[in-house]
């Protein structure tokens, strides 16, 4: 049975797609999936930093597209995790030195090997997005709670809902601050997702250990009992089709939210 | 028949093609010279047919060209369902000048609650759909060229930032526009969810044009050549609910876009 191909993108930069895609791969590679990273971050990489391996990156996607390597040798395998593999991106080159088609070709060769293939997407709606989804199957729109980056999310969704490769994504909701929803000085779950017309897949709360685990070049799901790791399990938990609740930040649903559901057109799910 | 006149060289005309598998066929011959490659191109289709599968193979014959499609110019109501449902930006015709002079006139959206009633007396001087079909006398034919002659596109889902719009003839929308998204049509806009976009009725110059919506949440609302804005926000804004609905509708009055709460 082929592979997963997900592509984790936002529109916005700076919302957590690095840190999403390095947890939930890790994650899932935990969980016995056999996982592949890819970054298509072409110049500004950064997932390889994030999961440590940083040092030991020899080939990246530029050379095995250029064919001076085989695409075998330019995986990187995770420094804990023998099941988990990163294919770095190029530091040297920009996002003109990947074509949709070549993405979409290894990506179809990573997914007769392993079970997920995660893909790291960089900001923005031009070519080195285009690349990103280029080869997925399923999304993850990641977005905070922020009316910029949930405008950008919008828009990225309605390009993934015009590419009909695409046949489902879901909303990971990041920096999430429950005592500022409460003080109503931030937009809640539910703000979001009416907004989008969207189905979530994961609430990341707002969490420091997150800056230690970059500078450490760890994933905080490695690190134990962090609010966002637990979060981030969840996360892989529900991917491989486990019907784990989301932590509870506001009260129950009531009738008005039911007529709601009537008029939800055009939610994927 | 090729009568529209060609603004710019980036307009590509494929009228004379006939068949979508023409179309493709041409575009491709043209595409593939490499001339526009790195530049955006416009299509003009006239009245041909494309279907959503045929869309598909145009969008991969521009991306394998290295080309941005900005706009298709089409008559067909077929192909500008396909073409927007592949992310495509339509438009019924060419235009020929600035189309609209939009005069900087920044009027504050005024909620005017009026009585059913006054909405009632407005309706009652146009004659009610019904007396239209019963009436034989000569005013009632004369309103029913003026109004309902007009074409509908009428869309079945909720377009997002980004999505726009073009329609010459009214506009309805069964679902939300989100803020980011535009609705432009030479005659009414009805959006049967909650309008958050900008909204541009009567975009020829049709000032008895109407905006409707069951809740009218626009970034701007223009009519003919007038503007209004949403008033600015002192505090953050929450976002509308789907569970607070108040159908309104919003036109030209004395000079001013009004809106009237359809309520009662």
């Amino acid at each position: 049975m082929t592979g997963r191909v997900i592509v984790i993108t936002s529109g916005k930069g700076g919302v957590g797609k690095t840190t999403s895609c390095a947890n939930i791969g890790t994650a899932l590679a935990k969980n016995g999936a056999k996982v592949a990273l890819i970054d298509t971050d072409i110049g500004l990489r950064n997932l390889d930093l994030l999961m440590g391996l940083e040092n030991r990156i020899v080939y990246t996607i530029i050379d095995v597209i250029e064919e001076r390597c085989k695409l075998n040798q330019a995986l990187v395998k995770d420094k804990k995790n023998p099941n988990l593999v990163l294919l770095a991106a190029a530091q040297t080159r920009d996002k003109t030195a990947l074509t949709a088609e070549q993405m979409q070709d290894i990506c179809n060769r990573l997914k007769e090997e392993f079970d997920f293939v995660l893909v790291d997407s960089p900001a923005g709606i031009e070519q080195g997005f285009q690349n990103a989804i280029a080869g997925a199957d399923e999304a993850v729109v990641v977005t905070t709670p922020e009316m910029s980056a949930v405008r950008d999310a919008d828009r990225i969704i309605g390009l993934l809902e015009a590419k009909e490769e695409i046949k489902g994504y879901k909303l990971l909701l990041n920096r999430v601050r429950p005592a500022m929803i409460k003080a109503n000085d931030m937009m809640s779950v539910e703000d979001v997702t009416d907004i989008l017309s969207v189905k979530l897949i994961g609430i990341i709360p707002e969490d420091e250990d997150i800056i230690v685990s970059t500078n450490k070049g760890e994933p905080i799901v490695n690190m134990d009992n962090t609010k966002a790791g637990i979060a981030y399990s969840n996360v892989a938990r529900r991917i491989l089709g486990e019907d784990v609740p989301f932590i509870s930040l506001e009260p129950p649903t009531g009738w008005l939210d039911k007529i709601k559901n009537l008029f939800l057109v055009g939610a994927n799910s | 028949m090729n009568s529209f006149p060609v603004l710019d060289k980036n307009v590509i005309d494929l009228s004379g093609a006939e068949t979508s598998a023409n179309v493709l066929f041409e575009l491709n011959r043209i595409l593939e010279g490499g001339e526009y490659r790195g530049k955006k191109i416009k299509i003009n289709l006239a009245d041909i047919s494309v279907t959503p599968d045929n869309m598909r193979r145009l969008r991969s014959i521009v991306e394998f060209a290295h080309t941005e499609l900005e706009i298709i110019y089409t008559r067909s109501l077929n192909t500008q369902l396909a073409a927007l449902s592949t992310g495509f930006v339509v438009s019924e015709k060419i235009p020929t000048v600035q189309e609209i002079e939009i005069v900087e006139q920044t009027k504050e959206k005024e909620i005017t609650e009026t009585s059913f009633q006054e909405v009632a007396d407005r309706y009652e001087t146009e004659k009610s759909l019904e007396e239209l079909l019963e009436g034989e006398s000569e005013e009632d034919e004369v309103i029913a060229e003026t109004k309902t002659d007009n074409k509908t596109l009428y869309i079945t889902k909720t377009i997002r930032s980004g999505n726009s719009i073009n329609f010459d003839g009214n506009v309805v929308l069964i679902g939300d526009s989100h803020p980011g998204s535009e609705i432009i049509a030479s005659g009414d806009i009805t959006v049967w969810g909650i309008l958050g976009g900008i909204a541009h009725a009567g975009s020829r110059g049709d000032n008895s044009s109407v905006i409707r919506a069951l809740k009218i949440s626009a970034i701007q609302l223009r009519i003919a050549n007038l503007f209004a804005r949403k008033p600015d926000r002192i505090d953050f804004e929450r976002p509308e609910k789907t569970s607070s609905f108040t159908p309104e509708e919003a036109r030209i009055h004395s000079n001013e876009i009004k809106i009237y709460s359809l309520n009662g």
